[in-house]
């Protein structure tokens, strides 16, 4: 009798072991998914890109996108550029040649240059090749010359009309605090277009763009940088499900020393140099790339409290961490950002 | 005593194929985990060497136009000793072990990244 109990048992854990087995095989096989990873340098800095899914790696179309996008477009190193072109001919009154899109994107960086009372201003070009962070020029400048260049800057000079835009003469425009964000956006646009795409990461520079869903369904994880930290250290990790756009603005990403004081690349429209508004790094998330790179510039350019106002204003979360390494998180953010660096202190 | 003889070869069989599927998800998931840290090595956005950090090595990775970047790693560490880039960047930026951020040669376009160990590893990604 009791063999045949011993049978029934057998049969029963043999069954349990295949039922396992093909559990696991299949719960393997929905994990892999195809992934696509990419790294360059595009737009002036680091691109990284990680593809789930699709029928074939549209990375290297994607490069050539941002590729066109800078030089055809954005930047002011190109004089065939849409910016280059704007440039050349400050002082009359432009337009013709410009694109649908980069009018929307002026209109919107000028936008935000208004909220934030000029923290963000895409004419401070003169001054910004004048310090040339990370470039060979790189170095302090004289009093004088960063004087005699305040002069030739100002958003509110800067005019764009429906189908016309006016640079006064001399000044010169410098989409630099939001190319990477503009890159960003145009990179999800594309991922989105694509098919069979389940989700991505598109990193420029310091701005990332979370595209679809992970495989597994699971909300993404961002590090941020440890603004104080060691090469490698992170700040913590922020956990994120849906389509975001997060950037970091921080006076650890270029910056020289002269002495014990820290000359770094974010400047601050209205001295000419960099800002000092007690902050080392703010984080970003919203919903566009221009909005995120430009608003994350701007709040650090402001400090906290306007800074705070600004996102609020914008409906966008942030974190914000300043010199005594205090760090502040937007109401949204509290609950999915885990600090990882207990030097830093979360303040309430 | 045949049936016996039945079970024994039932309960090898079971054993089997136990322990044969538990090396299957043991291989499955190791592979899913990594290891030691290395490095990925890209030039033109496409990866074209990965290298142990364990092991010390020099190499040249060249590019278009006579282009080169001479890599070398030591001490678990990764970096550019020498290049043909006028700004020589990529090259001050000294070694790196851990990431997140990589060493870049924006006139060749070469990227080298740290994969596998480190702290931002779990990470889809990082902002800096």
């Amino acid at each position: 009798m009791w063999m045949k109990k011993q049978k029934v048992l057998l049969a029963v854990v043999l069954f349990l072991l295949v039922f396992l087995i093909f559990f696991l095989s299949w719960k393997k096989s929905e994990e892999q998914t195809k992934i696509y990873k990419s790294a360059d340098v595009l737009m002036g800095t680091n691109f990284y890109g990680t593809v789930y899914g699709g029928k074939e790696d549209v990375l290297p179309e994607l490069a050539e996108q941002l590729r066109r996008l800078e030089t055809e477009q954005l930047s002011w190193r190109e004089e065939t550029s849409e910016i280059g072109k704007l440039n050349s001919v400050s002082g009359q009154e432009a337009g013709e040649n410009i694109s649908a899109d980069t009018f929307g994107y002026l209109k919107e960086i000028l936008e935000i240059a208004k909220r934030s009372n000029g923290a963000l201003d895409p004419t401070i070009g003169n001054i910004s090749r004048l310090w040339d962070f990370g470039g060979a020029d790189e170095g302090l400048p004289s009093q004088e010359e960063i004087n005699a260049l305040l002069e030739k800057r100002g958003y509110e000079k800067l005019i764009i009309d429906e189908n016309s835009i006016f640079l006064p003469e001399g000044m010169s425009l410098d989409l630099g605090a939001v190319g990477k964000g503009i890159g960003a956006d145009r990179a999800a646009q594309f991922i989105q277009s694509q098919e069979g795409i389940e989700g991505a990461v598109i990193a420029l520079g310091g701005t990332i763009a979370l595209i679809g869903s992970r495989p597994d369904r699971k909300p993404w994880n961002l590090a941020i940088t440890n603004p104080r930290g060691k090469e490698g250290e992170i700040l913590g990790v922020l956990k994120l499900s849906g389509e975001y756009f997060i950037s970091t603005s921080g006076d650890y990403e270029k910056f020289f020393m002269v002495g014990q004081k820290r000359y770094h690349h974010i400047l601050n429209p209205k001295t000419g140099y960099p800002a000092e508004s007690g902050l080392i790094s703010v984080t970003v998330v919203c919903d566009s790339g221009l909005k995120s790179d430009g608003l994350s510039t701007a709040c650090f350019v402001l400090g906290l409290k306007q800074g705070m106002e600004l996102l609020e204003e914008y409906g966008s979360e942030g974190i914000f961490v300043d010199e005594e390494k205090n760090v502040y998180i937007t109401e949204g953010l509290k609950s999915l950002f885990d600090l990882k660096d207990l030097s830093y202190k979360i303040v309430e | 005593m045949k049936e016996k003889k039945a079970m024994i070869g039932i309960s090898i069989f079971l054993c089997l194929v136990f322990i044969c599927s538990l090396l299957f998800l043991i291989c499955m998931y190791r592979e899913k985990g990594g290891g030691n840290a290395y490095a990925c090595i890209y030039q033109d956005g496409i990866l074209v060497k990965t290298v142990s950090l364990e092991k010390e090595d020099t190499f040249l990775i060249e590019g278009k136009n006579g282009a080169y970047n001479k890599i070398s790693v030591k001490n678990g560490s990764i970096g550019v000793t020498e290049a043909s880039c006028p700004d020589f960047l990529c090259g001050r930026m000294g070694y790196i072990s851990k990431g997140p951020i990589p060493i870049t040669c924006l006139p060749n376009r070469l990227v080298i990244e740290i994969e596998g160990e480190r702290e931002a590893g779990e990470a889809d990604g990082v902002v800096y």
